[in-house]
């Protein structure tokens, strides 16, 4: 290997006949007068100019070179393989054409590739290009990672990606982006794995109800045991809720907004108006549905009931009530007072207000992933609230330490979602929005992190993108995504132009802490997703199952003539729960002579179904 | 859009039916040519050789293809600077070299233009008989495969060649010339004397099928000891010329299985192993610029080989 060609302080070529070379490996520059500087590669090419391409130029054909092979002359010896590599830190002045290039040894590049240790680190994957290593890789990194290449598990070949979390004080917060299919959610499984690992407190916004990590993968059995009893799953309306008597009136404010689309002003003070501090849920609704009955019979219709003979005296006392609450409050509309009615009976409807957070409190103190499972609405007024509310907490107990008060311990957590476009979007209002935005500013004061994934980096609110230290960027095909991305990380153009190619679960990490892009890729993941059957198997396995049911019953009467179908419908309903009419049965029927199960005789007087 | 004038349109078209009138469609018929050609010399079916037998022909020994590259520096044509290759390659990964450079200026007799055509070609055939001469001596190949037709050695430089030629016929390395071209004249004055200007190769265009070869005895001039046949390697409607020892006459229907086989079907029916040395022997015009600027002075290079036209700036 040697450089060659025009050589600049940053970027220089270099040919071999020999070796192919790899995207993103490291070679060492024999220059002494730079101390042997060392670079990636960032383009590779291979040309054989005895086989070229001329469009307008014959083709050499394949039986010739095979003649030739056989009389001992090998084509492909001619191959000649190009690369441009990438200095890691610009030269002084450019590198020497002609100097000799190598494969470095690991320990001269640990300092560049490993920043921590895979015990105090997340051992994300594999770096890529660093394969060429691998005898010279030191014990303490061997064998750290399984790796899952072409659906097959394959022991780590090259150098552990490890990241360093801890360096998220200085640079907070992790973004992970790329479409569908690009390997997201397993790198976002992965990390969660290591938070898990490291034990750092965590709360997952899970809209998918992926986020389970109780199926473990069998071929990974060793390497997951200590993940078991770290997480937590709970669900919105079941096992936690919002404690209504703790909401202020602004709160409920965007709670009504995230429950049904944006509120009117009028709807806003009517708000303002009704709610009292300290209102518990009950208090507030009946407050609300009363006023919505008084206003739709009016105060002279009220009237004329109290005047009415045959009240009790209690019937008597609630008219009284209304009236009062008419009185009190006849300046508000009674459109804006039904719509907050509404609304209300929609959030508690989800169970909303039937519990607290208190198991997700005692989740995170105890050092585990919380897993946050909601319909994708509820959970973003959950997670509004429940956001602000840790946050809080947390933020309470660090000021106090501060100005030298004893408070009570709150931890440090990470907060992670998935689709955090619909939590914090560009250009649009939505509620949990400017708590992560307070927090993406201010978190790493108080230890609050970010974990944030989305598809769509473009639709994410830029104050947040800006805050995201490190980025995963995976496959990306979205020209306006991969644009936006150039301009929030130290993409090259070379590495954005790779982005629609990436392979699932490529990816690359551009990051302050590593100060340069590193291509990885991630590791398998040690659990696995709850559902991963594919709907359309499932379609025809339900199908197939009821078929063989109603064969099995068929089969006693066989053969049926048509004008007996009707007892048969009977029994299908007794023996399958099957409701089928008479046409029905017989469409039925026909199908199964279609795929071959039965056999339909026809004749001019009758119809008969018999065994094949 | 690019306007060509009326004008020159005329004079194309006027051009094009004087040249139909030197060859007339009547005389054109590939049947009748080969029934005229039948009469003269004779028509041989060649087969491709399979991977075996080409093995077992070689018996281990390595085959060697030979071909020559002169290039100048563009200007005035008595100030010019000529550099020559020639390489013989072997198929097992032998290599052997012989460069020169010639210049008329350090020449003492005239130097008309014609004068400076021949001693470039008599110094480029001897720089190629020299590497053959070469690979026959250390190499010991089965065959040598030169670029052009051996008949030219002969021509441009006999004295090396019979050397050559000696050297093969004593070791036993068959030598073979392939020609792209067929220039010779001699076939169509000996069988269409009225067809004036005619060369052998606008006669045999699309006469021959592929993998047929035409052999006419006398169609090497006496003297030079050599045999002589047209083949039609490729798709190519345009046969290429094989030309050999007379001394290894017995051998020559090998030789053109050789050379057949060696050639892909879609092209202009050169062995791809005569275009693989072609390739490499090539002086292309960066050679020429760079070895100019590198060891000529820069005052020397630019008062006399530097040509004006290399300042046009569109």
């Amino acid at each position: 290997m040697q450089v060659i060609g025009v050589t600049t302080q940053q970027e220089v070529h270099i040919v071999s006949r020999t070796r192919k070379f790899h995207i993103n490996e490291i070679l060492v520059i024999e220059d002494p007068s730079l101390q042997d500087p060392k670079g990636e590669v960032v383009e590779t090419l291979a040309y054989n100019r005895l086989i070229p391409m001329g469009l307008d130029k014959s083709l050499v054909d394949h039986q010739i070179l095979e003649t030739l092979k056989n009389i001992g002359y090998d084509i492909e010896s001619d191959e000649i393989n190009v690369a441009k590599l990438r200095l890691f830190e610009e030269a002084p002045y450019p590198v020497r054409t002609g100097c000799r290039v190598r494969l470095p040894r690991f320990e001269e590049v640990r300092k560049l590739l490993v920043k921590t240790t895979p015990q105090e680190g997340m051992v994300l994957g594999e770096i890529r290009g660093t394969e060429s290593m691998a005898s010279s890789i030191s014990p303490d990194l061997k064998d750290q990672v399984a790796m899952l290449e072409q659906g097959k598990y394959r022991p780590q070949k090259g150098i552990p990606f490890l990241f360093d979390i801890k360096t998220m004080q200085q640079y907070p917060h992790v973004g992970i982006f790329g479409g569908s299919g690009s390997g997201k959610s397993f790198g976002l499984r992965v990390m969660l794995e290591e938070l898990m690992k490291l034990r750092i407190p965590t709360i997952v916004f899970d809209p998918h109800f992926e986020m389970d990590f109780r199926d473990h993968v069998p071929e990974l059995k060793d390497r997951c045991e200590k993940l078991q009893n770290r997480s937590l799953i709970v669900q919105i309306g079941r096992d936690v809720g919002i404690s209504f008597h703790e909401l202020s009136t602004r709160d409920i404010e965007n709670l009504l907004r995230a429950a049904g689309g944006n509120l009117t002003d009028a709807m806003v003070s009517a708000v303002q108006e009704l709610h009292k501090r300290r209102d518990s849920y009950t208090s507030f609704s009946d407050r609300v549905s009363n006023l919505v009955k008084a206003q739709e019979e009016g105060a002279n219709g009220l009237r004329r009931r109290l005047e009415g003979s045959d009240l009790t005296p209690r019937e008597a006392e609630q008219i009284n009530e209304l009236l009062a609450l008419l009185k009190e409050y006849n300046s508000l509309p009674a459109a804006s007072v039904r719509g907050i009615h509404w609304r209300l009976n929609r959030l508690e409807k989800a169970g909303l207000f039937q519990h607290d957070i208190r198991s997700i409190e005692q989740g995170l103190e105890l050092g585990k992933l919380v897993v946050v499972q909601g319909s994708s609405w509820v959970l973003q007024v959950f997670a509004t609230y429940v956001i602000g509310s840790l946050y809080r907490k947390r933020r309470e107990y660090k000021d106090q330490k501060l100005n030298g008060e004893e408070g009570r311990f709150f931890p440090p957590f990470v907060i992670v979602t998935d689709e955090a476009h619909n939590f914090a979007p560009k250009g649009v209002d939505s509620p949990a929005k400017s708590t992560l935005r307070e927090i993406a500013q201010e978190g790493r004061k108080y230890g609050v992190f970010l974990f944030l994934a989305t598809q769509r980096p473009t639709l994410l609110d830029e104050t947040i993108t800006a805050q995201l230290n490190t980025k995963f960027v995976f496959r990306t095909v979205r020209g306006t995504d991969i644009q936006t991305l150039r301009e929030e990380t130290d993409l090259t153009p070379e590495e954005a132009k790779r982005l629609p190619y990436l392979r699932s679960g490529d990816t690359f990490v551009s990051s302050a802490a590593f100060g340069r892009t590193v291509f990885i890729r991630i590791r398998a993941a040690y659990t696995r997703s709850p559902h991963v059957e594919n709907p359309f198997d499932e379609l025809e396995q339900v199908a197939a199952e009821r078929n063989d049911k109603v064969l099995a019953v068929i089969e006693k009467h066989l053969p049926v003539f048509e004008t007996d179908l009707l007892s048969l419908i009977g029994e299908i309903r007794r023996e399958c729960g099957l409701d089928w009419d008479l046409s029905r049965f017989k469409q039925e029927l026909d199908r199964l002579s279609e795929s071959g199960q039965i056999v339909k005789h026809e004749t001019p007087f009758v119809t008969r179904y018999d065994r094949k | 859009m690019l306007s060509v004038s009326d004008e020159i349109k005329r004079k194309l078209e006027k051009i094009n039916e004087s040249i139909r009138k030197l060859y007339p469609i009547s005389v054109l018929d590939p049947v009748a040519i080969r029934k005229r050609l039948s009469m003269f010399g004779k028509f041989y079916k060649i087969e491709k050789w399979k991977d075996e037998k080409i093995k077992d022909w070689l018996s281990g020994k390595t085959l060697v293809g030979v071909d020559g590259s002169v290039n100048s520096t563009k200007g005035l044509q008595t100030r010019t600077l000529s550099v020559f290759q020639a390489l013989a390659k072997g198929t097992k990964g032998e290599e052997k070299w012989a460069t020169d450079v010639y210049t008329p200026l350090l020449e003492e007799e005239g130097q008309d233009q014609a004068r400076q055509a021949q001693h470039r070609g008599k110094l480029l055939s001897r720089l190629e008989l020299e590497v053959t001469q070469f690979a026959i001596e250390k190499w010991q190949p089965k065959a040598v495969m030169l670029d052009g037709s051996l008949f030219h050695f002969y021509i441009d430089h006999i004295e090396d060649w019979q050397k050559a030629a000696k050297v093969a016929e004593e070791k036993g390395v068959y030598l073979v010339g392939v020609t792209e071209e067929i220039g010779s004249q001699g076939l169509v004055k000996e069988v269409y004397p009225e067809l004036k200007g005619w060369s052998d190769r606008d006669l045999l265009y699309g006469v021959l099928e592929v993998g047929e070869a035409f052999e006419w005895e006398d169609w090497s001039p006496v003297g030079s000891q050599m045999w002589k046949m047209a083949l039609r390697s490729s798709r190519s409607p345009l046969p290429i010329g094989l030309d050999g020892l007379e001394a290894q006459k017995e051998m020559r229907f090998d030789l053109v299985s050789l050379v057949y086989t060696l050639t892909p079907e879609q092209g202009r029916g050169i062995p791809f192993w005569l275009d693989i040395v072609d390739n490499q022997v090539r002086v292309t015009d960066p050679l020429v610029e760079t070895l100019v600027e590198q060891y000529i002075d820069p005052d020397l290079r630019h008062r006399i080989f530097m040509p004006k036209r290399n300042e046009r700036i569109i």
